[in-house]
């Protein structure tokens, strides 16, 4: 009797023992409105990236290898000492912790993070390229950042085996040299850009506390006061998408409307935006349309037939992500304001005269309370998504 | 062309007094009708009543983010006689902007226009609108339009 009620019983004291463990949710007091969770089911989850149709390559897993290493590769640069990961740090969410990126030298802009690069539509702080392959050959060639000619990238590439076997795998025989601004020298630049946005398509936020929060609270289920938001973060998501109305430009699952704005930061200013971006685009032979393109479609290149060049585009730039932006301190293009609370301040009072142009009318101050600054503030440390895999973080060293 | 848009910035910046720094004098209030309901197509006669235009995106809805062809009919009403030039265009009032595109409207066949590469990068109140010219003067219709 007592060797067959034992496993009752110890069945039982589990049953008890977790029954104790389990504590009932404790419910948030916060309520969201109809319009604030439409808002919210707008900005959850982050789909697929879209095709990159301009690229063959882009979902080529060797040359997403070819990209990696190369990301990782000062040999590029002119001087042996700078690659890609020297300002996108991998640890600091592919950005760095500079004001403005230190490479070679100084450039006039902080360093863009590469969080979710593939969601983008147009590339650099003014959209001067209009693809994630298009734009690495600037970076590659500016005399403050790689300072590196394509003649020396293809030296780079001949002169390493793995390399040179991989790229000619991948795009044919590397010519014997290359002259600036020659068809040989674009296609190289090309290809060496197509193999890096196969590498940085992978550098995808997922799974932010945010997104499970609101997973949760769209699908009707009852959510706590703190997991897997505070209750903090969960008045910051309110005022987000309510009265702070910053999903007028953070818009949609990437947090970015994908566009240029000035928001009127003040000081000096170093170039001019959107509006010589736009020029700049218009004029780069490895534009969607031009010949190194895999697609030049009308349909595909619609972005370019149609883009315009206003005044207004004076001082704009794009509209940065905010998915993992607790990791990417410094902010703004040119990297003024050291904390995501000091760009809640920004946005409170907008102090200041715009640098160019003039400031979006939508924007005005909302005098933000210390409370709902640590608010917003807890919100947007909740969009820091899952570690990516740490093989994609470091330079691949064997074959 | 861009050499001469980029002389023209530089001179604007070089000079204070006609300085591009300037903030423009606020967007006029917008005098356009009451929101349209969210279906499509949509009528309007234009500013002087000698058209009739009727609009629709192609594919049935519009998309933040997404660029989208609106289809134009124009009819004329009165004896003003047949377009010679059909414009069709957005802005938001509120904001002071309009699109970051350029939309090309071509002439089909017979009252039939459409406007390629419209897009509307924000969530609001935007207004197309659609200029007429029969050769006397322009005018337009407008349509007001929320975009979530």
């Amino acid at each position: 009797m007592i060797r067959r009620t034992a496993p009752l019983a110890a069945l039982g004291f589990v049953a008890l023992l977790t029954a104790a463990c389990e504590r009932p949710l404790e419910k948030s007091t916060v309520t969201f409105t109809p319009e604030e969770l439409r808002e919210i089911g707008r900005l959850t989850p982050l789909p697929p990236p879209p095709p990159s149709r301009t690229n063959a390559y882009a979902s080529n897993p060797a040359a997403a290898r070819l990209g990696q290493r190369l990301f990782f590769d000062s040999r590029v640069s002119i001087n042996g000492k700078i690659a890609c990961a020297t300002c996108h740090r991998p640890e600091h969410g592919f950005s760095d912790d500079q004001p403005l990126s230190q490479a070679i030298g100084t450039t006039e802009k902080h360093t863009m993070a590469l969080w979710n690069m593939a969601h983008e539509r147009w590339f650099f702080w003014n959209g001067r390229a209009d693809s994630l392959w298009a734009q690495a050959s600037s970076p590659m060639q500016h005399p403050n950042e790689m300072g590196a000619s394509p003649e020396h990238l293809r030296a780079a590439l001949a002169g390493d085996a793995t390399l040179k076997s991989e790229y000619e795998a991948l795009f044919g025989t590397l010519p014997a040299r290359v002259e600036k601004d020659t068809p040989d020298a674009n296609r190289l630049l090309a290809n060496f850009g197509k193999s890096l946005e196969a590498y940085t398509r992978q550098l995808i936020s997922t799974n932010s506390p945010f997104d499970h929060f609101a997973a949760a609270l769209l699908s009707g289920q009852p959510v706590g006061k703190n997991e897997p938001l505070s209750e903090s973060a969960q008045r910051g998501l309110k005022l987000f998408v309510g009265r702070g109305r910053c999903t007028l430009c953070h818009h949609g699952p990437n947090f970015s409307d994908g566009e240029f704005h000035n928001i009127g930061l003040p000081g000096v200013p170093t170039d001019q935006g959107r509006f010589a971006g736009i020029l700049d685009v218009r004029e780069d032979p490895l534009n969607g349309l031009g010949a190194f393109s895999d697609d030049r479609s009308p349909e595909t290149n619609v972005k370019l037939r149609y883009l315009a060049v206003k005044m207004n585009n004076l001082g704009e730039y794009k509209t940065p992500t905010l998915r993992h932006a607790a990791q990417t301190p410094p902010y703004m293009h040119d990297g003024s304001l050291a904390t995501l609370r000091d760009v809640i301040d920004f946005y409170s009072e907008l102090p200041g005269a715009p640098a160019l142009g003039h400031r979006e009318e939508t924007l005005q101050p909302l005098h933000f309370t210390p409370e709902e600054k640590a608010d917003l503030e807890a919100f947007l440390r909740s969009l820091t998504g899952a570690p990516l895999d740490a093989a994609l973080t470091r330079p691949l060293t064997s074959k | 062309m861009n050499l001469l848009l980029r002389a023209c910035l530089l001179a604007c910046l070089s000079f204070p007094s006609i300085s591009c720094r300037k903030a423009p004098a606020p967007p006029p209030a917008p005098t356009v009708a009451p929101p349209l309901t969210a279906s499509w197509p949509a009528t309007r006669k234009t500013e002087r009543g000698n058209f009739t235009v009727t609009i629709q995106p192609r594919g049935g809805k519009i998309v933040r983010g997404e660029h989208f062809t609106l289809e134009v009919q124009v009819e004329p009403v009165t004896g003003v006689g047949t377009p010679v030039s059909v414009v069709a265009d957005a802005d938001m009032p509120s904001h002071g902007h309009g699109m970051n595109t350029k939309a090309e409207t071509v002439h089909e066949t017979g009252s039939r226009y459409r406007a390629d590469g419209m897009l509307f990068h924000m969530g609001g109140e935007w207004s197309i609108s659609v200029a007429v010219s029969a050769g006397k003067g322009e005018e337009r219709a407008l349509f007001p339009v929320t975009i979530e």
